[in-house]
């Protein structure tokens, strides 16, 4: 028996190399999906990857953060803030309910320092969504650098960081454009290359580093990549992009918008008790729906109970609540 | 808290129906009184 008809070969083994010109296409399509002119570098690790990395590379000592906290992210941002050294105002709002511009802009008014705010898009744990565009308005006409997580949020809902004023927005592929977990991206504006630039602690020569990326990567015409990519995952998110480009972006996030419309309105009827967590139908999340358990029922329990008649339902128990005080 | 995910795929008539109608069995097992026909007519009306 010869060597070669030994060797088994598997779907996901074996592959050509990912080379620089395709992983620079996958970018350049990503882009697209966010109608961005901004530099946008493709992170080899799930969104937490760049979302640390884009707060530890932008803030700093000298930094007052506006973090807002719509659900459990927005805390995790202001730890991390903290931990970079920034001065950090926290601006929390009830989990079922959207920060307002109006609410952006009183801060602003109170702490006139403020040259940098992060924000979550939307947040599925909690399934509220949040006015960015609104927001980005504010943002823009203070000066800041405005710091968006649209893991949850891109193909379910618009994330247009140009049209927002956006500085560096980070999106994930394994949510509403059902792709790989594996790999992220963050759009990166001209200013928030300056901001880091200028920022001693910025992580360099570093996995959370973009600025890294930025000259080793881009400057240098995107030909030679920094580290050898994660195959699969790139091509996962390749395919995602190229089924959203074939369905249309528009017609994706209506069926996000039509299943969780549809989703409300059904709970609301379906009685025991059993109602929409979110009460306003446009602060509700296109991604997910988050529905309050009936009073004296264990959530978990009942989607065990749910799961077992069907275990590949989009059902979960647990998320996010509002901290009882 | 109980979450449905509209997660690519998920984001259909047929994956809401399904998570609506599997939920109402699990409440009337608990013994509670449900409308899985009116919650799939409600949810077919708001499908837009």
């Amino acid at each position: 028996m010869s060597e070669e008809s030994t060797v088994v070969t598997h779907p996901f083994l074996d592959l050509a190399p990912l080379g620089a010109a395709q992983f620079a296409s996958i970018e350049d399509r990503v882009a697209r999906l966010l109608r961005t002119e901004q530099d946008v570098v493709i992170m080899q690790g799930e969104a937490l990857l760049p979302l640390e990395g884009a707060i530890r590379s932008a803030a700093g000592p000298g930094t007052t953060a506006l973090n807002v906290i719509t659900g459990p992210y927005g805390q995790t941002f202001g730890n991390w803030l903290r931990d970079c050294g920034a001065t950090v105002i926290d601006l929390a709002v009830p989990f079922h309910t959207a920060v307002t511009a109006e609410q952006i802009s009183a801060a602003f008014e109170e702490h006139p320092s403020i040259d940098f705010v992060s924000l979550v898009h939307a947040e599925a744990a909690t399934g509220n969504t949040n006015p960015v565009a609104e927001i980005g308005e504010v943002v823009r006409r203070q000066g800041a650098l405005f710091y968006l997580d649209a893991v949850a949020s891109v193909g379910a809902e618009p994330v247009l960081p140009d049209a927002w004023g956006v500085d560096l927005c980070v999106i994930g592929a394994q949510k509403a454009m059902g792709g790989p977990a594996g790999v992220s991206a963050v759009s990166v504006s001209e200013r928030a290359w300056t901001r880091m630039a200028a920022n001693p602690r910025a992580p360099r020569r570093s996995y959370l580093s973009l600025l890294d990326w930025k000259e080793r990567w881009i400057d240098g015409g995107r030909k030679a990549l920094l580290h050898a990519p994660a195959q699969l995952e790139m091509l996962a998110l390749e395919a995602c992009v190229e089924r959203i480009e074939a369905d249309g972006l528009n017609a994706v996030m209506g069926r996000h918008r039509a299943a969780a419309a549809a989703t409300r309105a059904g709970a609301r009827v379906l009685g025991a008790g059993l109602e929409p967590y979110v009460y306003e139908d446009r602060e509700a999340a296109p991604v997910a729906t988050t529905l309050r358990s009936p009073s004296g029922l264990v959530a978990s329990e009942l989607v065990a109970r749910a799961l077992a008649s069907d275990p590949a339902l989009p059902l979960a128990a647990g998320g996010a609540r509002w901290p009882r005080r | 808290m109980i979450r449905v995910n509209h997660y690519g795929v998920d984001a259909t008539r047929g994956a809401v129906r399904a998570s609506l109608a599997a939920l109402g069995a699990a409440l009337r097992e608990k013994g509670l009184a449900v409308d899985v026909e009116g919650a799939l007519r409600a949810a077919e009306d708001a499908w837009r």
